[in-house]
């Protein structure tokens, strides 16, 4: 298939267009495209090097330099191998990252963690924080955290094996959520002791609102309870059942109404 | 402000400046504070607050501190009194168990001290050891869990006090039928860590009901209008009133140890980023046999064993 | 009023005119270059880097403290936000009217003065003088508030000008949250009936509108004062500042009526 320019030309051609006055007014996204213009290498590489382990993924197997008992010829061809080497040359790679595994790990040991809001809109996406300390000014305590500490600690060799690192870096966590914890608390009480005035917390929002559909259960209930006694205590009852029928079903739906409102 | 009145007795009795032994004014506390640290932390305050109380007393009367914070508690008219008096009484109690230790004192600590990570070990210097303080180790082990869960939660506590307060390791008394004991002694069933803010007062069971005094007085003076019957039946206490109503019922908790959270105490050695380096120290400074010596016979029901 | 860095989610200390100046010579009749390093350099970088640790990655992240102070003020559980938020904008209002006017040497006589509208403010409101107000604002100060605090002299939104005294990191900017009343000691019954009155208001539900500023900030913690006028000091201190104050920065935060 022919290579289609045409699209991310369009830069060039608009500015040929506004330079020979066919267009007068330059469009809203021109400075934009400028200043980021679209990619033109159309070329297929050969991904050589897998970038999650560095690994080149392109090496044939050494020639064997002496002579072929069987055949009699020197081998001068890589053949089978070259195949497949070549064939996945042009295939994304697998990545695989240690990071991935240990994420995976922390939130499915501490499913909770994941129920913190998160920003999701990066910042400036250079970040380098020197992880010799858990936390970082300008990024929140969470499970990122200890992934990227876990490796800092791997990296300079303070432990041996990944767990290891792994658990340092959780329990450091820990202590430091114990800490927010605590502080958070504290605060709230500190607060209140030097006369702070909070309004209802959630859980009296939900019980003024439990109980006002009580309250109204309550008088249907009370309604019900009386037409039930008062049926079962008069014997003339059974015979007039239809008229209080209907009457009993009025009234419920009155009080159904009360509800919904 | 100050009710200035003039000592009508010939002999003017006042309270004297508390002083211990083991603080002395021109060598500061080993390992703890610096010689104008310790002054400012102790002296000076021990000083300031006993010129208020003995201008405010009148030097009428020298009632034990214990017995000022206990009497004056609820009265807004005595309240100078009451905070002098407890401020008194609070910093005596937090300087008696601090006696130093070995280590040279830091370098104040800057601003990279706010990112440092957690100490991640399970055994500190100077902790309430099984030799010489086997008793107190055995109720916190019994009352938190372990000694380290005991440290995290008394340091951290301290740790998020933002202005003046207290952290108090106190023994719940006993409430039942024990309350007098079978001896006459105080017995108690399980320690706990309590915070007290500005010159709020451990000991300040009595105060229970002052707040709803107050609201009784208003609703005399001001009857309030026939709206408040139809509110909702449950309504949860604030933690200001809970502690005013439910807290300090029948329970008297006898304080143990205590750690100031002032800035006083620690912004002259350690400076504004090293309160946590504060409290390490103080820790190592305690001195837990003194602590123990507080801590109540332990009631009979229960088994403080390890 | 506070600038960032050049990244979104970090407070940095808002950067003061004349600042060398200061760091060399202290706040002239005040703080000494030490207590000043203490007070402000010191102090504001440690509330700042608090608060970045504690809303950076959250939505709070870029709101600039005095907005984080309303927008935490109603909810008890983001109180640690608020504290640090709230501490950070009064030390700033706070340094701002005690630098030096003029930021340049020798302003021992070139001290501008309170505008007359001040002045007629108060003796219109107070029948008395500003040095009488002074006397009973550090007055206030010593009585009201033990621990660590805050002196605002306030406006409210009937033009009328308060002392207002402030425990720990209460923010004059919405009543409930002034933190006025000292709970660990007894109220008395005036003070209750105030402290109900705000209860009920806020249980009410209504929105509570609150369009208090404040002109004069005086800092009460620690930091500040503790370096240089000593544990005792303290009263010593804020009639310093009161006699100190930037009356260029007051004047302006006073309403004139025009816009």
């Amino acid at each position: 298939m022919r290579t289609q320019t045409n699209a991310v030309n369009i830069l060039e051609r608009t500015s040929s267009y506004l330079r020979a006055g066919l267009l007068r007014q330059t469009p809203a996204w021109y400075e934009v495209v400028a200043f980021v213009p679209p990619s033109k290498r159309f070329e297929r590489s050969p991904k050589l090097v897998n970038p999650s382990t560095l690994e080149s993924r392109a090496m044939l197997n050494p020639l064997r330099a002496e002579l072929n008992a069987e055949t009699g010829f020197f081998e001068t061809k890589n053949t089978k191998s070259s195949r497949k080497v070549t064939r996945s040359l042009y295939r994304a790679p697998k990545l695989k990252f240690t990071e991935d595994k240990l994420r995976q790990l922390f939130y499915e040991q501490h499913p909770w963690e994941l129920s913190r809001p998160k920003m999701l809109v990066e910042n400036t996406g250079t970040e380098n924080y020197d992880w010799s300390h858990i936390q970082q000014l300008g990024k929140p305590l969470d499970g990122e955290s200890v992934v990227q500490r876990t490796l800092f600690l791997l990296q300079i060799k303070q432990h041996a094996s990944l767990l290891d690192a792994y658990d340092q870096a959780r329990f450091e966590f820990y202590r430091l959520r114990m800490q927010q914890e605590i502080q958070d608390q504290v605060a709230q009480e500190e607060a209140e002791m030097f006369g702070s005035v909070f309004g209802p917390s959630a859980i009296e929002f939900g019980l003024e609102k439990e109980q006002k559909v009580i309250q109204t259960w309550k008088k249907r209930a009370i309604q019900q309870s009386e037409l039930i006694s008062a049926r079962t205590s008069n014997p003339s009852e059974s015979w007039t059942t239809p008229q209080r029928k209907a009457d009993g079903a009025e009234e419920s739906d009155e009080i159904n109404e009360e509800i919904t409102l | 402000m100050l009710r200035g009145r003039p000592a009508l007795r010939s002999f003017a009795r006042s309270y004297i400046v508390p002083s211990f032994e083991h603080l002395s004014k021109d060598k500061g506390l080993p390992g703890l504070f610096s010689e104008k640290g310790l002054n400012t932390a102790w002296f000076d305050r021990a000083e300031y607050y006993t010129e208020k109380l003995n201008k405010l007393t009148g030097q009428t009367h020298e009632k034990p501190l214990e017995n000022i914070i206990l009497e004056s508690a609820k009265s807004a008219s005595k309240r100078d009194i009451f905070n002098y008096a407890s401020l008194l009484h609070n910093l005596k109690f937090s300087f008696s168990t601090l006696h130093g230790n070995a280590s040279p004192l830091l370098e104040k600590p800057d601003a990279q001290s706010l990112l440092n990570t957690p100490d991640l070990s399970l055994k500190f210097q100077n902790e309430p050891s099984e030799v010489g303080n086997a008793d107190l180790r055995a109720a916190l082990i019994n009352s938190f869990g372990s000694i380290v869960e005991f440290r995290t939660l008394l340091l951290n506590s301290n740790l998020a006090i933002s202005g003046d307060g207290f952290t108090w390791l106190v023994a719940r008394q006993h409430s039942s039928s024990h309350a007098g004991g079978v001896s006459g002694a105080i017995e108690f069933d399980k320690l706990f860590i309590l915070n007290t803010y500005n010159v709020g007062s451990p000991h300040n069971f009595n105060r229970v009901g002052h707040v709803h005094d107050l609201a009784k007085q208003l609703a005399k003076k001001e009857p309030i209008p026939e709206e408040d019957t139809d509110a909702p039946p449950f309504q949860i206490k604030s933690i200001e009133e809970a502690k005013q109503t439910e807290a300090y019922k029948n329970i008297v908790y006898v304080p143990l140890l205590a750690i100031d959270a002032s800035p006083k105490a620690w912004l002259h050695d350690y400076g504004v980023f090293g309160k946590q380096q504060y409290l390490d120290r103080v820790w190592e400074s305690t001195e837990w046999s003194q602590v123990e010596k507080r801590l109540p016979s332990k009631a009979p029901s229960h088994e403080l064993t390890l | 009023m506070f600038q960032f860095g050049s990244r979104r989610a970090i407070h940095s200390v808002p950067r003061l005119p004349g600042l060398n100046e200061l760091t060399k010579t202290g706040i002239p009749g005040v703080l000494s270059p030490l207590g000043f390093e203490v007070a402000w350099k010191q102090q504001q970088q440690a509330l700042c880097d608090k608060l970045t640790l504690a809303t950076s990655g959250t939505s709070l992240e870029s709101y600039l403290p005095f907005h984080l102070v309303l927008n935490t003020a109603k909810k008890p559980f983001q109180t640690n936000i608020f504290n640090l938020a709230s501490a950070a904008h009064n030390n700033h209002l706070f340094i701002e009217n005690i630098l030096p006017s003029g930021s340049g040497s020798g302003n021992g006589n070139g001290r501008d003065v309170s505008s007359r509208l001040f002045q007629s403010r108060i003796e219109e409101q107070y029948q008395c003088s500003w040095d009488e107000l002074k006397r009973e604002m550090v007055r206030r100060a010593e009585t009201e508030v033990l621990g660590q605090g805050w002196l605002f002299l306030v406006e409210n939104s009937d033009k009328e000008l308060h002392i207002l005294t402030v425990q720990n990191h209460g923010t004059p900017y919405y009543f409930p949250r002034n933190q006025t009343f000292d709970m660990n000691s007894a109220l008395s019954l005036e003070e209750f009936t105030q402290f109900n009155a705000i209860q009920k208001a806020v249980q009410n539900g209504t929105k509570i509108q609150d369009w208090t500023m404040p002109l004069i900030a005086v800092s009460l913690w620690d930091h500040v004062y503790l370096h240089d006028y000593g544990v005792k000091g303290r009263s010593k201190y804020v009639e310093k500042v009161l006699d100190n104050l930037n009356w260029s920065v007051v004047n302006s935060r006073l309403y004139s009526g025009q816009t």
